[in-house]
This record gives C-alpha cells, sequence and structure tokens, in this order.
C-alpha cells in the first residue's frame, strides 16, 4: 500500500454514527454515504488493501447534500466530489479486521494519485447502489441548484464586468 | 427440487426469486484470483466478506458477465473510480458455461452483468477457466 504523510489524530475525533447507503459500486461498495455523531454528511472512501487482504485502506471527507446530488445526478465528476472536501483535507484510516487505526489528516493536494478517481469518471442514479436510501434521507429531488451560491457568483454580471479603464 | 446454497439466509433479506429461472448462459464470465481453486472465487461476497451489510438476498448470488466485452468493459469503468479495485473483487477474468442444473439467474441488465443463485453442492471452478488478468 502506498505511504501516507500527514498528522495522525486520535479516531474519536470523527466518530461515524450511521451509513445512509452504498453510492459506487455493487461488485464492491468502495464509495459510501454516512454521517457523524454531529450529523455532518461525510463520504467514506476504499482505496486500497494490503496484499494479503487483511488489511482495508479508507478515507474519509465531509461533503455536502449539494455535491452528493450534483455527483449522482452525473454533473460533478468523482474527483471533484473530493476536491471539494468541505474541510480541505481527508482523513485516511486502515481497519486491520475489525480494529481500526487512528486517523491520520491529509490534504487533498497530498492523496497518493492511485487512490484518487480519473478526471473523466462521473455517474448517475441509476448507477447507484443504494439510490432509494440515499434519497429517502437526503430527499435528493427537493434540492434546489439553482440556490448554488458559487454557481450564482461565478455567473454574476459584476464578476464579467471589463474593468474600467 | 433441488434446494438454493445460503437458503435460509436468503429467505432472511428482502428478495424477489421470481425473477431468476434455471437457464444456460455459455460464455460467462467473472472476477476471479489468479488460480481458479481460490476459495473466495465462487463465494458470494456476504461469505468473503463478513463485515458488509447484509441487506438484500443478492449478496448471496454471484456475479457474473454474458461475455468477455461486458467483463472488461465493466473492469474498465471500476478501475476509473478506484484503481485497486482488482485487489478485493478479483484480479483475473474467468470463462465459463453455466447450466440448468446449477442454479438460478436473473436477466442480465445493460451492462451485461447478471446474478446466479446456485445450488446446494455446486462447484463451478471446475467449470471455469482463468483466461486473462486484469491489468
Amino acid at each position: 500500500m502506498e505511504n501516507i504523510v500527514g498528522i495522525e489524530i486520535e479516531k474519536e475525533v470523527l466518530i461515524i454514527k450511521e451509513y445512509i447507503g452504498t453510492i459506487l459500486f455493487s461488485e464492491f461498495p468502495s464509495t459510501m454515504l454516512c454521517i457523524d455523531n454531529s450529523n455532518n454528511l461525510y463520504v467514506k472512501e476504499w482505496v486500497d488493501c494490503s496484499e494479503d487482504g487483511k488489511t482495508d485502506r479508507y478515507f474519509y471527507f465531509k461533503t455536502s447534500e449539494r455535491y452528493i446530488t450534483s455527483f449522482i445526478s452525473n454533473q460533478l465528476s468523482h474527483l471533484d466530489l473530493i476536491k471539494k472536501c468541505e474541510d480541505g483535507f481527508v482523513y485516511f484510516q486502515d481497519r486491520i479486521g475489525t480494529l481500526y487505526t487512528n486517523y491520520t489528516i491529509v490534504d487533498f493536494d497530498k492523496i497518493p494519485l492511485s487512490y484518487l478517481p480519473d478526471v473523466k469518471f462521473k455517474t448517475d442514479k441509476n448507477d447507484v447502489v443504494d439510490y432509494e436510501k440515499i434519497d429517502k434521507y437526503l430527499h435528493l429531488r427537493n434540492i434546489d441548484k439553482s440556490l448554488d451560491v458559487s454557481v450564482l457568483v461565478k455567473n454574476s454580471p459584476l464578476k464579467n464586468k471589463n474593468p474600467i479603464t | 427440487m433441488m434446494a438454493l446454497a445460503y437458503l435460509k439466509e436468503i429467505k432472511t433479506l428482502p428478495c424477489n426469486l421470481s425473477e431468476f429461472r434455471p437457464v444456460d448462459i455459455n460464455g460467462a464470465v467473472r472476477f476471479t484470483f489468479e488460480h481458479i481453486n481460490d476459495e473466495r472465487n465462487f463465494r458470494p461476497v456476504y461469505i468473503n466478506d463478513d463485515e458488509r451489510e447484509r441487506n438484500t438476498c443478492l449478496g448471496f448470488a454471484l456475479s457474473f458477465y454474458t461475455n468477455e466485452l461486458n467483463a472488461r468493459s465493466r473492469i474498465d469503468t471500476l478501475k476509473m473510480s478506484k484503481e485497486n479495485i482488482r485487489k478485493k473483487i478479483g484480479t483475473h477474468f474467468a470463462i465459463g458455461n453455466i447450466k440448468i442444473e446449477d442454479g438460478i439467474s436473473d436477466e442480465a441488465d445493460s451492462k451485461g452483468h447478471f446474478n446466479l443463485f446456485t445450488y446446494v453442492g455446486i462447484d463451478l471452478s471446475s467449470k471455469f477457466t482463468i483466461i486473462d488478468n486484469i491489468n
């Protein structure tokens, strides 16, 4: 497995209290949606395992309903979903049998490339394993994407206004 | 009538077995590990991974693709998201013929994937051959 460079923190810092459902894949649950004990939304990504299969490596990152909705509706790539993690970093953790290690906090830029999706990889709701469960929890259909502030700012006439010369 | 393997467990989970039929499928492809007799190759995911949440009877079925092209296409998609996924689901392609006496299958989906519930005592490792590794 890859060498992870970051800051080690106690595993009590991030406690996942509930799994909402699996986003990808039916063959193996490698991208899952969950919430912590403060009801923040997190994605759990399986990224690697040891050759003997006894150690699995995951990373978690904080996200938002809006980004999950965009990802599931084929508007946001998997890589961008991770890149837009709310804290700017991810929490790596290994599972050895039933034991979980402490977390290692890693900046997005320091995540090994082999642990990141291809820039072109997107998905849609037909590929989402537990779409109904996730929809029930997040009420995906009720989220109004037109209120996305980043989009409003990006498209603002002021932003595109020619500088005064 | 032959009994399904893991029937006791299957009965406890959400399931629509009415969609499954005994059918002959020639040239079915499955992801396996390097040696065809590897015990993980033809065991359901719920048995191979006891940490997996059991929320559907399909976890006691085996995944196949209708042909090699569909299997290659699917692994290419999976690898775009997770480069190391072959370490978990299989490092090789194996091909073989599924017969009506092996179990019951559902209709293949748009990606050519289908599920097979095997009958008690069926050993598919003797019917499948490794054809290539997954790069």
